[in-house]
């Protein structure tokens, strides 16, 4: 008897042990075969390693577009430039020629990487794709068709100016015919980027190599690796122990650090995203404008900067950090942090210092902050903005919630403020305001409403001229600025890390693409 | 066992698995947070969509439909075999939980053999001389091993054995030497749970006449602690094991998002998160699955361990 329990023991370990052993002799991937981790020194300086928290889920430019457009395996119509405007991309050119009608000159001498031409017969099906995915479903094109070889027609429902800004986005990146399955699936992403595809690990990592004849300025490294890696301090790490080149997306007080080593190098730069206060215009107590600039007076936003951001971002002035793009109007009077003016905006709307907490008839002014937490620093941040209320009579509970729910809440019922955080230029068009504080197109849930910012929004929507479309922009700007339907804090600045022999890396404000095709390694 | 035996068990796996599946559909059906919303946010790199972006989302994925509709035709699919695809990347699910079972399989497995590894000897040592230094060792390290967030030691792990002794790569799910620090972290948390169990029955069993008999005998110390005393203190011990399984899937989720492994614990997590009710679905299934087939060998087990136990549960 005694005997079974050893040999089922030995049994058991012996079974442990070689499954194990099977599955590092199988290169410790039962699916997709060896795991393309280059080694010796040569083969090292032709591959570039980048590591960021998203993880490659799906080959669709549909679904995952902004990725492959990010890591420069697939191309769009348009690019975003350094000044964050739009730039040629795959269209080398393109004009309005009516109110709906837009024209777009193909770039010439462009093959897909399964060696198709780009023509407008082969951009047509990836782009008839895209503009009927979900995704784009606010975007009303009503038809793609070719006008001639190298010439896209693309009508809109109705005058649509921000149509070129959304021709840069991922999800139009264009695949060749090839890559498109009879059911519409994509199975591949064969693009024209600098970098094609080679090897997915799924949820894991993506293997690109250098594209042979690429159209543009070739890349300067033969193969580029991928990695998603949720969890940030692994991908420090990682850096650190030389298994990455570029760590995407540090925790702000890791700069100092990686900037102390000699072989590595922090990359900071300011992003086209703020964090932000949504106030439910509708309800008591924010649905009076002087409670609303009483928060904002109150809160102290460089020290949210200095002692919660380790001194990287800025205070937000309006949705546009001015030194990014030339949307953002440069005449808005900052609500400078003063508590004396913000408990007098107090009194003024009617709420009377009564003990610890103002009250007006009976009503207690006690507030809800709701925020989430898979954004880092947005429970720290409410938690000071939560003291600094205090400080002027506030009474405020900071209440955490996953992201999805905080919306359906706040669009379904009424709320006090939201603590949020989001790009304010992910396309790069100001048309974005209307997200914010259109009273209908909102994707924002303040409950705003104001006949003039939804003509100003609207009018600038249907206008081609960049100064006319300037003017009313600005204008919403002021009037979001005056009455705070939205007050924002700050803006956001990215940390990247990069091993010190990598040269020739310079951030993107929008980050629509990390050009790593034009990153090398010093010999 | 016999035949009749065996079915009844069968039967009784498949009404568990029913009421799981109904559970787990039911729980993300009232939990706020609408797929669409949610899964378009991801495709959009992050950015809230569009209410027609909504709409035709859910349109698409039926969404519309009520509840007991929506359940119908996932069960009307997952009896045959097909669990749909996901809502966020259009793939099959069993493709998707295909290529990330054997990350996790390899976890459990080599986190299993860790705690083992550490578990028993630790627990016998302690159980020979209780009140020794020994025993007061293990059982402190038991405590540090119980009380230790799986996160942080994953991190100590990777500080001491990548970063200054350069022995193994910091995180990656590639050959076997990515599969040492994982399975440290995650195995060294159970093994103290299971050293304290260990310890425990061995004192019980040591207590008992016919170990007194042994000894009596005159037989080695060492034979009446490994043959006679072991054997029966493994019973409650290969419970916790069973059980433990439950803490492999847990403590998987922390570990695969630290050392960047693919595999169903963070499957299943992003799933619960986008609000992918097929992947959701799929997952909690097939981990049902796994739940009842252990039960049903840990019971097996017993029998073979104590064959005063059979496994219908009546004594014979």
């Amino acid at each position: 008897m005694v005997d079974i329990t050893r040999r089922q023991t030995l049994f058991g370990l012996a079974t442990g042990v070689s499954g194990l052993g099977g599955y590092w002799a199988l290169g410790g991937d039962w699916v997709s075969g060896d795991d393309g981790a280059p080694s010796g020194d040569d083969a090292e300086a032709d591959t570039i390693t980048v590591g960021s928290p998203w993880t490659p889920d799906s080959l669709d430019p549909v679904v995952n577009g902004w990725l492959w457009r990010r890591i420069s395996v697939l191309e769009p119509l348009l690019t975003v430039d350094y000044d964050a405007t739009v730039a040629p991309g795959l269209a080398t050119d393109w004009r309005r020629v009516d109110d709906v009608t837009w024209e777009f000159d193909l770039r010439e001498g462009v093959t897909f990487h399964d060696g198709t031409d780009l023509t407008a017969t082969t951009a047509l099906p990836s782009l008839r794709r895209a503009f009927e995915s979900s995704s784009m479903a606010s975007v009303p094109v009503e038809s793609v068709e070719a006008a001639d070889d190298q010439t896209v027609v693309i009508r809109t429902d109705a005058p649509f100016s921000p149509l070129p800004a959304h021709c840069t986005r991922g999800t139009t990146c264009l695949v060749s015919p090839a890559a498109i399955a009879d059911d519409g699936s994509v199975s591949e992403p064969i693009g024209t980027g600098p970098f094609q595809f080679e090897r997915w690990r799924q949820g894991s990592s993506i293997t690109a190599t250098a594209t042979p004849d690429y159209h543009g300025v070739p890349p300067r490294v033969e193969t580029l690796i991928y990695e998603g890696i949720t969890d940030d301090q692994t991908r420090r790490l990682k850096l650190e122990n030389d298994e990455l080149d570029m760590a995407r997306i540090l925790p702000n007080e890791t700069a100092d650090t990686l900037e102390s080593r000699a072989n590595l190098t922090a990359h900071t730069y300011e992003i086209p995203r703020a964090r932000f206060l949504v106030f439910d215009v509708d309800s008591s107590p924010f649905s009076d404008r002087r409670v609303r600039s009483a928060v904002m007076h109150a809160v102290d936003r460089d020290a949210i900067v200095e002692n919660i951001l380790s001194g990287l971002g800025s205070a937000a002035v309006g949705p546009f950090p001015s030194n990014i793009t030339d949307w953002a109007v440069d005449d808005l009077e900052p609500y400078e942090y003063n508590p004396e003016r913000a408990r007098s905006l107090l009194s003024e709307a009617g709420w009377e210092q009564d003990g610890e907490t103002r009250t007006r008839d009976g009503e207690s002014l006690s507030v809800s902050i709701w925020t989430y937490n898979s954004r880092p620093k947005l429970p720290t941040i409410a938690q000071v903005i939560q003291r600094q209320l205090q400080e002027v009579g506030f009474d405020v509970e900071v209440t955490l919630m996953e992201s999805a729910t905080i919306k359906e809440q706040a669009k379904s019922g009424s709320f006090d403020a939201v603590l949020w955080s989001s790009s304010v230029l992910w396309y790069p068009d100001p048309d974005r305001l209307s997200d914010f504080v259109h009273s209908e197109a909102t994707t924002m849930f303040s409950g705003f409403e104001n006949e003039t910012v939804d003509r100003l929004l609207e009018e600038a929507r249907r206008t081609s001229d960049r100064d006319e479309r300037f003017e009313r922009y600005a204008e919403v700007q002021r009037i979001v600025h005056r009455e705070v339907p939205i007050g924002w804090l700050t803006y956001y600045t990215n940390v990247v890390g990069t091993r010190a022999d990598i040269d020739g890396y310079r951030p993107h404000p929008t980050e629509s693409c990390y050009h790593l095709e034009n990153v090398t390694r010093q010999r | 066992m016999n035949g009749w035996k065996l079915a009844r068990r069968l039967a009784t796996m498949l009404v568990v698995l029913f009421g799981v599946s109904v559970l787990t559909y039911g729980l993300i059906f009232v939990t706020p947070g609408d797929p669409a919303r949610t899964i378009l946010t991801q495709q959009m790199g992050g950015q809230t969509p569009s209410q027609e972006a909504v709409e035709q989302f859910r349109a698409a994925k039926g969404l519309d439909d009520p509840f007991p509709v929506q359940y119908a035709r996932w069960v009307g699919n997952a009896v045959r075999g097909d669990l749909g695809q996901s809502y966020y990347s259009d793939q099959a699910v069993t493709a998707m939980i295909a290529t990330r079972l054997p990350n996790t399989i390899a976890l459990g497995v080599a986190s299993m053999l860790v705690a083992v590894a550490i578990a028993v000897p630790a627990g016998i040592a302690s159980a020979v001389e209780p009140g020794s230094q020994t025993d007061y060792a293990a059982q402190f390290g038991a405590l540090v091993g119980v009380s230790m967030p799986n996160f942080w030691l994953g991190y100590l792990l990777i500080i001491v054995c990548s970063l200054w002794l350069d022995l193994f790569p910091v995180a990656g799910a590639g050959g076997l030497e990515y599969l040492v620090l994982p399975a440290l972290t995650l195995g060294s948390g159970m093994a103290a749970v299971i050293a304290r169990l260990v310890r425990t029955a061995m004192l019980d069993v040591l207590d008992d006449a016919h170990i007194r008999t042994a000894r009596s005998k005159g037989l080695r110390e060492r034979i009446v602690v490994y043959k006679h005393a072991l054997r029966n203190a493994l019973v409650p011990v290969v419970t916790i094991i069973g059980l433990q399984l439950s803490y492999v899937l847990n403590g998987a989720v922390v570990v695969e998002v630290v050392f960047q492994r693919p595999g169903l614990g963070t499957l299943l997590v992003d799933a619960i998160f986008a609000r992918d009710y097929p992947v959701v679905q799929g997952v909690t299934l097939l981990i049902g699955v796994i739940f009842v087939v252990t039960n049903f060998a840990v019971d097996l087990t017993y029998s073979r361990l104590d064959p005063r136990i059979d496994f219908g549960g009546e004594p014979t």
